[in-house]
């Protein structure tokens, strides 16, 4: 919950404040990715991909290359709330660090000065050396009538300017991810992750988490065994496979769990995506020729209409491009080997995006609509590429052990997979540089899908 | 004769302190340990020398002047030597800090029923504590407690096997399919499965294996087939159907393996159409990887292993008329 009391910042300061972060962020070289190199046959010699590398590396600000913001520890207005204090702290760094919109200035330069609230900050101490910090965030945490609430602020400390004055009250992990977010969206003017969610599969159950890992906890079991969950766009329903009737097939939920609808074909029913206005695609055997076809359906699954038309063919993963639900990118080996193909979504002009031999899997588009992450390898060696859709550019993101399955954070700046590194498959995050890797489940995970 | 005796007395004297000296000298022991720190289970060897000391005990238990025993402690603990002579006493000791042993996994398995009629289906239960990772022969990487439905066509043991930072534990259950039911015992299923047809079935119609990553038909499974269609066109077997379950080797990724599986049966489908055996007569489905169990090539005749993982199986459904046996 969030109560904003009070929002100042002059137009100036944001043009500011918006001029010298981009000056920062043009300064970031290109962070060195792993050379693109699969040993297939048939591939060719890759293109140049300065041009995508640089792209890239401009979206992840590293330490030094943009504003420097720093984070003064939250002091507890009232007793009892230490170990809240010290989670709030812990959850609020940690999303701002993976956020990667500015440099953190390290806390071992900060001021012995608390900072619980504005009378208490002295902007000298900030702006000057060693700290150098552009902006400062603090605030102080309170029981109010038996909830915690968190009275926050950012001040600009050049410009000694408030920026955010607001209160949330609520869970602590949920009000310091809410700060987060409002932080970075100041910054950036884009909406931020901290509150977002990730849907996959443990077991023969689908789960839901955190972004960042934490509040692990059921969502559907459906039979002996259910895979490749997919968030809608918007994040109000989720499609995943289930093999409940013996045959798989498509079930359609809610995001609060509860039934929309699904297919109950005869035959195999794999891979559902579902476009920005709620229309249903997959992947099904029920055209009888032998192969694998992708069909759009209304959301609850009548009105199956077919879109490809190949014979004795493997056409599945179709994924519906969530920026302008014009387009479908799926994987067909039509001519050969799996490749990515991309179509309009009423089935018109098939045609490769990537076609380098090897075999490629589960696309993903990242929610703007200008990158496709995917599955790609061979002989049981598997990575996570990233490709600019419109020049068809590739950059590899991870490897490490087997590394498949990819989803968008919804601001299109992470990513997050399935990799067996660790000895068994486990959700793991990454930005979308290959840099900040880190794990999000221990007790095994599979097939993210990551939403609002 | 005077000076004799002062130089016996001199001789006594000498004598005397020397055993003075000998008899009163304060024993000394030391004490030596292998390892001073070690996981619980791992073995320790604890040797002792001892110079002037009558009695030697290790942690109040007399043991030989000097030596060594090897102990294999479950917590931190000292030892100490102590050596005596009279009431003259020395002690040595060293402390070994035991670091408690991982719990070690256990693991039990059972089925539903222990005994099923071929073509009938049981539920294996499993639970498991300590372990991180879970397997199960012919399925392969299960979660650490769980069940799955079994339906197999011959008589077997699953193994599982429960791996974790403190060792590896077995458990197994047998399954025992019988080819005929007693009367009245048939399952009374809505497709009115027959166990003497299935049994037959299974028999005539088996399980043919592919190529990595191919779904084309070897002329061995192509005979297999050939076999399997002429009794499934053969009088009142005409009316059978049938579940063709196409799977893969892990090597793939996940979701295009589905379609690989489907292929795989969609293969077997239209090759026994070609013989006569009608399309509508069966069904297809792909378990894509999900069955996979192999961490090597091997045989089709070998389970686990990713040959046998390339498969298509046989599943009766319905119809045909039970032959008297």
């Amino acid at each position: 919950m969030t109560y904003r009391t009070y929002r100042a910042y002059a137009a100036k300061s944001v043009s500011d404040m918006k001029t010298r972060a981009a000056i920062g962020l043009a300064a970031i070289l290109a962070v060195m990715l792993p050379a693109f190199s699969i040993g297939e046959a048939r591939q060719e010699t890759p293109p140049p991909q300065e041009d995508l590398r640089k792209q890239i590396g401009t979206i992840i600000v590293t330490p030094g290359n943009g504003p420097n913001l720093a984070i003064s520890d939250f002091i507890a207005r009232s007793a009892g709330l230490e170990t809240a204090v010290s989670i709030f702290n812990q959850v609020l760094w940690a999303d701002l660090e993976f956020a990667a919109v500015s440099g953190l200035v390290g806390k071992s330069l900060y001021p012995k000065t608390l900072v619980p609230d504005p009378a208490s900050l002295k902007f000298d101490e900030w702006s000057a050396d060693p700290v150098k910090a552009d902006y400062v965030a603090f605030g102080n945490l309170q029981n109010t009538g038996g909830a915690i609430s968190a009275d926050t602020f950012l001040y600009d400390v050049k410009t000694r300017q408030q920026l955010i004055a607001s209160r949330h009250t609520g869970d602590t992990r949920r009000i310091a991810h809410e700060f987060a977010d409002e932080i970075v969206k100041l910054l950036t003017g884009r909406d931020g992750i901290a509150t977002s969610k990730v849907a996959y599969v443990a077991g023969d159950s689908i789960r839901v988490m955190d972004y960042d890992g934490f509040n692990q906890r059921a969502f559907a079991s459906d039979g002996p065994i259910v895979r490749f969950p997919q968030f809608s766009p918007d994040g109000r329903y989720l499609a995943y496979v289930s093999f409940k009737t013996g045959v798989p097939n498509i079930v359609v939920r809610s995001a609060e769990g509860g039934l929309i609808g699904g297919t109950s074909f005869t035959s195999t029913t794999t891979s559902p995506t579902i476009s920005p206005s709620g229309q249903l695609a997959f992947s099904s055997a029920i055209g009888g020729d032998g192969s694998m076809e992708i069909y759009v359906s209304n959301l609850d699954g009548s009105g199956a209409r077919r879109l490809t038309r190949t014979s004795k063919r493997i056409n599945i993963s179709p994924r519906w491009n969530p920026q302008t639900g014009r387009e479908i990118a799926f994987i067909s080996d039509r001519a050969g080997t799996p490749q990515v193909y991309v179509m309009d979504s009423s089935g018109a002009n098939q045609r490769p995006l990537i076609a380098r031999g090897g075999q490629a899997d589960s696309p993903s588009w990242s929610p703007d609509g200008r990158y496709l992450a995917f599955t790609y390898g061979g002989a049981g060696s598997f990575q996570v590429f990233v490709a600019d859709v419109a020049s068809g550019q590739l950059v590899q993101l991870t490897s490490q052990g087997r590394n498949e399955s990819p989803t968008w954070s919804p601001d299109s700046r992470h990513v997050s997979f399935q990799s067996n590194r660790s000895g068994r498959w486990e959700v793991w995050q990454a930005h979308i540089d290959g840099t900040g890797q880190r794990q999000l489940t221990r007790g095994g995970g599979r097939s993210p899908t990551w939403a609002k | 004769m005077e000076r004799k005796s002062s130089r016996f007395a001199a001789i006594i004297f000498t004598v005397f302190v020397l055993i003075g000296v000998v008899g009163c000298a304060k024993p000394k022991v030391q004490l030596q340990v292998s390892r001073d720190r070690l996981q619980q289970g791992e073995d320790v060897r604890v040797s002792w020398t001892s110079k002037d000391a009558k009695a030697v005990a290790l942690n109040g238990k007399p043991v030989d002047k000097t030596g060594a025993q090897v102990f294999n402690p479950d917590n931190t603990t000292t030892f100490t030597v102590v050596g005596t002579r009279g009431k003259k006493e020395a002690r040595d000791s060293k402390v070994v800090a035991v670091t408690p042993r991982p719990a070690r996994p256990s693991i039990s398995i059972s089925a539903d029923q222990e005994a099923i009629n071929r073509g009938q289906s049981t539920t294996l239960r499993w639970t498991s504590n300590n372990a991180d990772r879970v397997t199960i022969s012919e399925l392969g990487t299960v979660p650490s407690s769980g069940s799955r439905v079994v339906s197999p066509s011959q008589s077997i043991t699953y193994n599982a096997t429960a791996t974790g930072a403190g060792g590896t534990e077995n458990a197994s259950a047998r399954v025992t399919v019988t080819e005929d039911a007693a009367p009245g015992e048939r399952p009374r299923t809505t497709s009115g499965i027959n166990p003497t047809i299935a049994a037959m079935f299974n028999q005539r119609v088996q399980s043919v294996y592919f190529e990595l990553d191919k779904a084309d038909l070897t002329p061995e499974s192509q005979d297999k087939l050939r076999r399997g269609a002429q009794w499934l066109t053969e009088g009142p077997n005409r009316t059978i159907t049938f579940r063709i379950e196409g799977n893969c080797d892990p090597r793939g990724t996940e979701e295009y393996n589905i379609g690989l599986g489907e292929r795989r049966a969609q293969v077997a489908k239209e090759f026994l159409t070609t013989l006569g055996v009608e399309g509508s007569r069966i069904q297809t489905v792909s378990y894509g990887k999900e069955r996979a169990s192999g961490a090597s090539e091997g045989s089709p005749g070998q389970s686990p292993s990713w040959a046998h993982d390339r498969r298509d199986d046989f599943i009766y459904i319905s119809g045909g008329t039970p032959r008297n046996p």
